[in-house]
């Protein structure tokens, strides 16, 4: 009789595990590693961070910690996590990112830097360094700029605007874009004006961080009571080789970091995750979430494995108790 | 981290890079004796290269009073402050720490960063005096002293803008030794501004990235000499290019001035730069503070400077007399004659200025000469 009672215990155990697994429902807590971009059928939000879709993707918040691989070095970090969340329509793949930052910061002089965040993908599948990749593994990296904002909200940057108490003198031939140096080699830092707030950048490795000559990347970020939002988005798919490129139910990686300029942050002084997953959902019941092998519907698949699983696991619990008498 | 050979400090010394000397260095050699502080040079400069917005506190070339003065402001004591001890061995070895080797845990090179107001006033303490008032003064150390300090980029054998930069966005050239700052490939991050120990890497904050002097290379292509060498009234700048002490020539005026006659000396050698500028010192001041400035070799460089042989005396005559690069001088009986790089005769000085006396009264046309109209 006790051993029955073992058996009937053993299959319930067996039925319920089987049934929670059925409905995703986690049985024991881990640590949030993976983001999974929500597939959304609309226009996805990308300059409104606070817009009500952003609520259909699920968030994790993700520890960041200073920079301490390579000089200059941030062992002091100001952000210490970020909430992150993303949707995608099948056309365009966005994320939202939140983070603590006590004071809005948009650069200016000597001795102003700027808030920013940036997210950081693989060029092609795997994970290299996360601090940067590696010239073997290239990565890359969309980078929200307040600055880059400020100049579409405002216009590029003015001696008389940063120090309003100066005297200007008369700049005769001094506002050619020859004298104007950053500009006329065409650095990004420089545009007389600019559409996107949002940097496209390759890398492999530190230091050799390049601008793309055209950024894929859009995007809008809102500061209130110490907290930034921005989102940064994407088309999935780009005609840049050293782009990352998302198809819907693809699994890649992405790490994110954030600098706020009120702690002089910049460069390597910066707050940074390590790698972690991205799930990029597509439209429920599609082909493309087959389990392979079989071209099924993942959910019958899924079903009839575990019915196997059942089946035979009670047929050994049987078995053994049967032995045993 | 490499070892490299820094001749001014007689040793090897940590830096982030291989030595890699280039083929022929720019390099200004000037007489602090002989300068006015009129600042054409700095007006030179400023009307050539930074006139434009954003450069309004920018002074590529800029002449300061020493004992007070500085551009910007406490430039030098606030980062000789952080360097610690600065002791020369008897064999003029330096024995402190250069800024590579003190370099802050994090950081690749030992800086300070001024604020926003020290850049903003580049004549605070011009002709400010140090010491005390007497009826008179006299060599070797004037009681009452000042002098002024011309201070251009130095473009350094081991700049310390360059080892600061995470991205290499500036790089040395190797046909002329000028230090240059990518203007696409920097991002504005300013280690550099932070990391040059002369101050000499300045942001601009409208195109968000960092500019500083560019040797005028453009003209330096052209063998002609570099704005603020060329302007000056005073005739204190003499440019050439610069050997290292084993491959000088004693025919190149630069090379003679520094590794011969040895009465050019560096800015600040302790900070380990290798800076390509170089000082006759001025006669007047303190020995002690001008040790500190040039390094220990300054009593000899005085001597040499205040009783100098013929060769000196005539190259100190060519200083400013030519737009063009002296590539080579010689000093014949009683002239100085300069030399471009193909060899051409560019200028010949007379050693002696030509002195007619004449009487105050003019017997032929009967009038008594006035000294003005």
């Amino acid at each position: 009789m006790r051993k029955r009672r073992i058996f009937v215990l053993l299959t319930i155990i067996f039925l319920i595990s089987v049934v929670l697994t059925w409905l995703n429902v986690s049985i024991a807590t881990a640590v949030e590693t993976e983001i999974v971009s929500e597939y959304v059928e609309s226009d996805l939000p990308l300059a409104d961070p606070n817009a009500t879709l952003w609520e259909q993707a699920i968030s994790i918040d993700v520890p960041l910690s200073g920079q301490i691989a390579m000089p200059p070095k941030n062992p002091q970090a100001s952000a210490s996590s970020m909430r992150i969340r993303s949707l995608n329509n099948g056309s365009w793949v966005a994320f939202l990112l939140e983070w603590e930052d006590s004071t809005q910061d948009f650069g200016g002089g000597l001795l102003d830097f700027k808030d920013s965040a940036a997210i950081q993908f693989p060029s092609e599948e795997g994970e290299p360094f996360y601090c940067m990749g590696y010239s073997k593994g290239l990565v890359e990296i969309l980078h929200w700029r307040s600055d880059f904002q400020l100049d579409i909200t405002e216009g590029a940057p003015e001696a008389q605007n940063i120090y309003p108490n100066m005297w200007m003198n008369n700049y005769s031939v001094g506002d050619q874009a020859t004298f104007l140096t950053g500009q006329g080699s065409g650095n990004i830092m420089s545009l007389a004006s600019r559409i996107t707030p949002v940097e496209d950048l390759v890398a492999g490795g530190a230091g050799t961080l390049t601008t793309q000559p055209h950024s894929d990347g859009v995007g809008w970020g809102e500061w209130d009571s110490g907290t930034w939002k921005a989102v940064i988005g994407r088309p999935m798919i780009t005609i840049d080789v050293e782009d990352a490129q998302f198809v819907s139910g693809m699994s890649t990686s992405l790490a994110v970091a954030a600098w706020n300029g009120g702690n002089k942050e910049v460069n390597g002084k910066k707050a940074i995750s390590t790698w972690l997953s991205l799930k990029i959902n597509g439209p429920k019941g599609a082909a493309s979430e087959t389990a392979g092998g079989f071209g099924l519907p993942y959910n019958i698949v899924f079903t009839v494995s575990w019915l196997v699983v059942l089946v035979m696991g009670s047929a050994v619990a049987t078995w053994v108790i049967a032995r045993r008498k | 981290m490499a070892k490299v050979f820094n001749w001014h400090i007689n040793r090897e010394m940590d830096y982030p890079y291989a030595e890699s000397r280039p083929e022929k260095q720019f390099a200004i050699i000037f007489n602090i004796n002989r300068c006015i502080g009129c600042q054409t040079c700095t007006m030179a400069c400023r009307n050539t290269w930074t006139f434009s917005p954003g450069q309004e506190n920018m002074w590529w070339n800029n002449v300061e009073t020493k004992p007070y003065g500085g551009y910007p402001h406490n430039w030098d004591v606030k980062l000789l402050e952080k360097l610690g001890p600065q002791t020369w061995s008897s064999d003029k070895t330096y024995t402190g720490q250069t800024i590579f080797e003190k370099a802050p845990d994090g950081k690749r090179v030992l800086g300070h960063m001024p604020t926003e107001e020290d850049w903003a006033h580049p004549n605070i303490y011009e002709d400010t005096p140090a010491g005390d008032f007497v009826e008179s003064t006299i060599l070797p150390e004037h009681s009452l002293w000042m002098f002024y300090l011309q201070r251009t980029c130095n473009h350094c054998t081991y700049p310390g803008c360059l080892a600061a930069c995470p991205r290499k966005a500036i790089y040395k050239r190797k046909d002329d030794g000028v230090v240059l700052v990518d203007q696409s490939r920097c991002r504005g991050y300013r280690e550099c501004v932070e990391a040059c120990p002369y101050k000499k890497a300045m942001y601009r904050p409208t195109t968000r990235v960092t500019e500083k002097c560019i040797a005028c290379y453009p003209r330096n292509d052209l063998d002609l000499g570099s704005r603020c060498v060329v302007a000056c009234v005073g005739k204190i700048r003499m440019q050439g290019w610069l050997h290292s002490p084993d491959k000088s020539d004693p025919t190149n005026p630069v090379d003679y001035l520094v590794h011969e006659a040895k009465v050019a000396l560096p800015l600040y050698p302790q900070f380990g730069t290798e800076p390509n500028l170089y000082y006759i010192p001025p006669r007047w001041a303190p020995r002690d503070f001008l040790k500190q400035l040039f390094g220990p070799s300054v009593t000899e460089a005085l001597a040499k400077y205040s009783d100098p042989d013929k060769k000196l005396f005539g190259l100190l005559r060519l200083f400013g007399t030519t737009q063009t690069i002296i590539s080579r001088f010689e000093v014949q009986d009683d002239v100085a004659i300069g030399f471009d790089r193909a060899d051409r005769e560019l200028v010949r000085v007379p050693l002696e200025e030509p002195f007619w006396e004449r009487p105050e009264y003019d017997k032929k046309h009967d009038v008594v000469r006035l000294n003005e109209p």
